[in-house]
């Protein structure tokens, strides 16, 4: 009794159309096995293509084919329903009959059996293997020639791309808007802002669940059929072309263009938002001491943190930690003092600037002054006419009633107004100007305005020298202030030293003292104080 | 602003004597740095006004248009 098992196979579209079912197979091949006096060890169900035999299941017969080889229970042939089950490639066809024969293994066809003993066999086999590749040239042939005809007619032949679904337009295969059509359209938008990466806009699909591989996401891009149009293919001379779809366009021509102008690199993405003057406020105002160069700023990755200097672009010169070269420039500005009078000028200047912000409230209060003004000339003139008996004391009493409601309401709108606080006295009342301390305002500021504040200070780039900043040039108005404060200061001093001459006289606190003397000291500094 | 004989008055209250030429410099410098502070302060105020429509759209009272939507994005 032969061991043999049983094969059979579909590829989808031969299932649908001839109507070779998988029932149908094994039901024959089981009749033809009972008729022969088989026994069918196992079988095997395929839905695989037929155009070669990259197939799962039949590497699993050849597997057990060369495992059972040489013991009892060794596979005889494999029985299959008819030539075109087997293979749809004639010379595949034939290498893979001799493998298996080689291993003692014989395939057997229910339908179109041939006689292997006569030699003319070799030729009938031949024309069994030729006719089924035939027979999937010509089908292949004719759905080619259909899709590039119903693509030329602007019909979409295939798997609809991300963002459509396949629809039919009567007879005419189409595509219409899927559910993620806003969102395919948003990331041909974000793509041609030119401010993200391909990554970047793919992970953000893929966070809205539309799930893209990069490779998929970029042939994304790339589809034309976005537009609205349909790319034909070259086909039998034709050359290849773009021609109007049936299907309605997602984006513009416009933004697929752009998108991928940016995704060939042909668009610059320009970075304007990457400022790093709050990381390197003194790039630019700092300066080499050895070459003269101005010091740019980078950051070194570390092994857990960035760590920022700024450095001189040339080689083997000395790199400065930027909290450490902050530290030093705010240790300078905090030198920096100025008078009282300096100061109440400098807020005079900067009410002055406030003062545009309160041209609306200042317009109302001098319409309404103008108002009583002229309330109180009516109320004076109607005074004058009740004095001359000119008008009767009923109307006078009416008028007069009248203006003072109105005077009454104008004073009160004109008292509340004026106690409204002006912008600048509500900006005193949460900052302090920048003249009564430099250094928390420098500090307080982003990066641009510490850029400006150090060039209205500093005349020349400011360099470090034995582990310190060295002494800077101020620009002229600042030099002025500083030494004028100086003086002050000195003078300050003289009068201080004058009214404590008693001070000095004073024994000197030393360990020798006397506890007697040490009373007596503080008893002269309390009746100085 | 301030003028030069305001801030030389202003001065010399402090006994500092200066000459018309640092003074005008004085004031330029003044002017310079009150522009900056008062320049900061407008920037404030308009983040805080942005801050504001921020919230608005976030809690969806203003419905931008899909132009305006791309840009905000």
């Amino acid at each position: 009794m032969k061991n043999v098992i049983g094969y059979f196979r579909v590829s989808t579209d031969e299932q649908a159309q001839q109507g070779y079912s998988l029932d149908y197979q094994e039901e024959t091949i089981k009749r033809f096995c009972d008729f022969r006096g088989y026994k069918i060890a196992d079988s095997y169900r395929e839905d695989c293509s037929g155009k070669d035999f990259e197939r799962p299941q039949w590497k699993k017969i050849e597997s057990k084919i060369k495992s059972l080889k040489g013991t009892s229970d060794s596979i005889d042939s494999i029985v299959i329903l008819r030539h075109d089950r087997f293979a749809r490639n004639l010379l595949l066809s034939f290498l893979e009959k001799a493998k298996f024969l080689k291993l003692g293994c014989e395939i057997e066809f229910v339908e179109g059996q041939i006689d292997e003993t006569n030699p003319e066999a070799l030729l009938l086999q031949a024309i069994s293997y030729a006719l089924p590749e035939i027979e999937n040239k010509k089908i292949s042939k004719r759905s080619k020639e259909g899709s590039h005809k119903a693509r030329l007619s602007g019909c979409h032949t295939g798997i609809a791309p991300k963002g459509y679904v396949n629809s039919r337009l009567g007879k005419d295969s189409t595509l219409s808007f899927s559910k993620d059509s806003e969102l395919i359209r948003e990331s041909f938008e974000k793509m041609a802002s030119g401010l993200y990466s391909a990554d970047e806009v793919r992970r953000w699909l893929n966070s809205k669940g539309v799930k893209l591989c990069k490779n998929t996401f970029l042939n994304m891009i790339r589809n034309i059929t976005y537009t609205g149009k349909i790319h034909v293919k070259p086909f039998l001379g034709d050359p290849s072309q773009i021609v109007i779809g049936l299907h309605p366009a997602l984006i513009s021509d416009e933004v697929f263009a752009t998108a991928n102008d940016v995704l060939d690199g042909r668009r610059k993405k320009m970075k304007f938002h990457d400022d790093k003057s709050d990381l390197y406020p003194l790039k630019g105002h700092l300066i080499c001491p050895v070459h003269g160069r101005t010091l740019s700023a980078y950051g070194s990755k570390g092994r857990n943190n960035i760590y920022h200097y700024y450095v001189c672009t040339k080689n083997k010169c000395p790199r400065y930690p930027i909290d450490w070269a902050h530290k030093e420039v705010e240790r300078i500005l905090s030198n920096i003092q100025f008078s009282a009078q300096t100061i109440k000028s400098y807020k005079v200047v900067l009410e002055k600037l406030f003062s545009i912000e309160d041209v609306e409230r200042k317009n109302t209060l001098l319409r309404i002054e103008g108002e009583i003004k002229r309330l109180q000339t009516q109320k004076q003139f109607i005074q004058g006419q009740y004095m001359d008996g000119l008008l009767p004391s009923s109307e006078y009493q009416e008028l007069k009633n009248s203006i003072d409601v109105k005077l009454f309401e104008n004073q009160r709108n004109f008292k509340d107004l004026s106690e409204v606080l002006t912008p600048y006295n509500e900006y005193l009342t949460n900052h302090v100007p920048m003249f009564e301390d430099l250094v928390s305002f420098y500090q307080k500021s982003n990066g641009k305005i510490k850029k400006k504040i150090l060039s209205c200070i500093f005349s020349k780039k400011l360099y470090f020298e034995n582990g310190k900043a060295a002494a800077p040039s101020f620009t002229q108005p600042i030099e002025i202030l500083i030494n004028a404060s100086k003086v002050l200061e000195n003078s300050k001093n003289k009068k201080e030293v004058i009214s404590d001459l008693l001070f000095t006289l004073a024994p000197l606190l030393d360990k020798s003292c006397s506890w007697n003397s040490i009373i007596q000291y503080t008893i002269i500094r309390k009746l100085r104080s | 602003m301030i003028t030069i004989n305001q801030l030389s008055t202003n001065l010399k209250r402090d006994g500092i004597a200066l000459t018309e030429q640092e003074l005008s410099s004085i004031q330029i410098l003044m002017v310079q740095l009150a522009k900056i502070e008062y320049q900061l302060y407008l920037d404030k105020k308009h983040e805080e006004k942005n801050g504001k429509l921020k919230t608005k759209l976030d809690i969806g009272i203003i419905n931008l248009s899909e132009t305006n939507k791309l840009k905000a994005a």
